[in-house]
């Protein structure tokens, strides 16, 4: 009976892997009906894959016989769980709705991503070369400079422009002009 | 009337929310089944199962393909279980130890003159003895009748990675059964052959 065929020990050499896979795709409905002759004359002769295969299909039945439902209470709390869930989303759609434009997320695809950098350090290389140098304007701070009152005497008035300042005087008001 | 899950999809995608209902219940077996056999905890599994279900309603927009729903649910649900496995550190590595776990009563005599009921307790903890790469593919094969295309899909791995990995666990799950099952006397018919 049982005893009469030696238990497979798990370090025991086994059959060949080219006759385990034809095992396991006959098992699944995969093997041809020309490869199977093969398989059977081998299993004619090899009691642990007869063991195997019997393992293998019993395994099968018992699984296919279980019969594993979801009960009712389950079924109610997923609904709420649902409920919940939908009830925040729409929450969150609002908050995202409410945002300022320039806070606006807008998922885009791969290719519109790409497109958009592209297009970006396209702009960036091109840009320097259609406009011409620009010329900074001079800032002088904190220059000072000495105005030769002599070579304006017969002037009959003379300006200073400082930015933000303008001082007019007459030539007759020399103390004015020499404080300045 | 919505007949498959294509119109569902499509109907839930515009918007009808009865439709994602209708799929919930035509769905929700499957993938509870496969979350109560990954992580062997049946609270854990009803958690994982609806929170599956919750992702698959906020992300309805990422669904491109309506005809890989079934595929992409339990990709979502196999996540789900990783994760939580990961957070619990449940998985189970098969050692002496935890063959020694399994109740004497069950181990006694061959697995024929058990129950049914004992017969799934005993196959349920032969499936805990398996790492969940080899679980997972052992379970979306033999209780969810998966074929080898949508078990790569929902792994990401390929074909011949899930052939191996499934071959694998069969042979680990039968060395655990091995001294339990009683042995084959004939060899199967070349007529027969099994309902995949």
């Amino acid at each position: 009976m049982h005893d009469a065929i030696p238990r497979l020990q798990p370090d025991a050499p086994r059959c060949t892997d080219s006759m385990e896979e034809l095992l396991n795709l006959y098992v699944d409905g995969e093997l041809s009906f020309a490869q199977q002759p093969a398989l059977f004359a081998h299993l004619a002769a090899c009691a642990p894959c007869r063991r195997t295969l019997d393992s293998v299909l019993r395994f099968r039945r018992i699984s296919r016989q279980e019969h594993l439902a979801v009960p009712p209470a389950v079924d109610d709390e997923f609904m709420k769980r649902l409920a919940e869930r939908r009830h925040m989303s729409r929450g969150a759609d609002r908050e995202v709705a409410r945002r300022p434009l320039w806070q606006a997320r807008t998922p885009v695809s791969l290719r519109v991503a790409v497109a958009a950098a592209v297009l970006v350090f396209l702009t960036g290389l091109l840009l320097p070369l259609s406009q011409q140098p620009v010329q900074a304007a001079r800032l002088v701070i904190g220059q000072q400079e000495q105005v030769e009152l002599a070579a304006y005497r017969d002037a009959d008035a003379v300006y200073v422009f400082y930015p933000g300042l303008t001082v007019e005087a007459a030539p007759d008001d020399e103390p004015a002009l020499e404080s300045l | 009337m919505f007949t498959d899950d294509k119109a569902l999809i499509e109907a839930f995608q515009a918007g009808d929310e009865f439709a994602f209902v209708s799929l919930y219940n035509r769905h929700k077996n499957a993938v509870f089944g496969f979350c109560l056999k990954m992580l062997l905890d049946r609270a854990l599994a009803q958690d994982v199962m609806q929170e599956t279900f919750l992702r698959v309603y906020e992300n309805r927009e990422r669904l491109m393909s309506a005809t890989s729903f079934r595929s992409w649910l339990f990709t979502i649900a196999r996540n789900q279980c990783l994760n939580q496995l990961r957070r619990t550190r449940r998985h189970v590595v098969f050692d002496e130890q935890e063959e020694d776990a399994l109740p004497v009563r069950l181990a006694e005599g061959p697995m024929a003159e058990l129950e049914k009921s004992e017969q799934v307790e005993l196959v349920t903890h032969f499936l805990g003895q398996l790492k969940p790469d080899y679980r997972e593919v052992l379970i979306l094969r033999e209780y969810q009748n998966l074929s080898y295309d949508e078990i790569a899909a929902i792994t990401r791995s390929t074909l011949s990675a899930v052939k191996s990995r499934l071959f694998k666990a069969r042979r680990k799950l039968a060395d655990y059964m091995e001294p339990l099952v009683q042995p084959a006397p004939q060899p199967v018919p070349a007529a027969e052959k099994p309902k995949g």
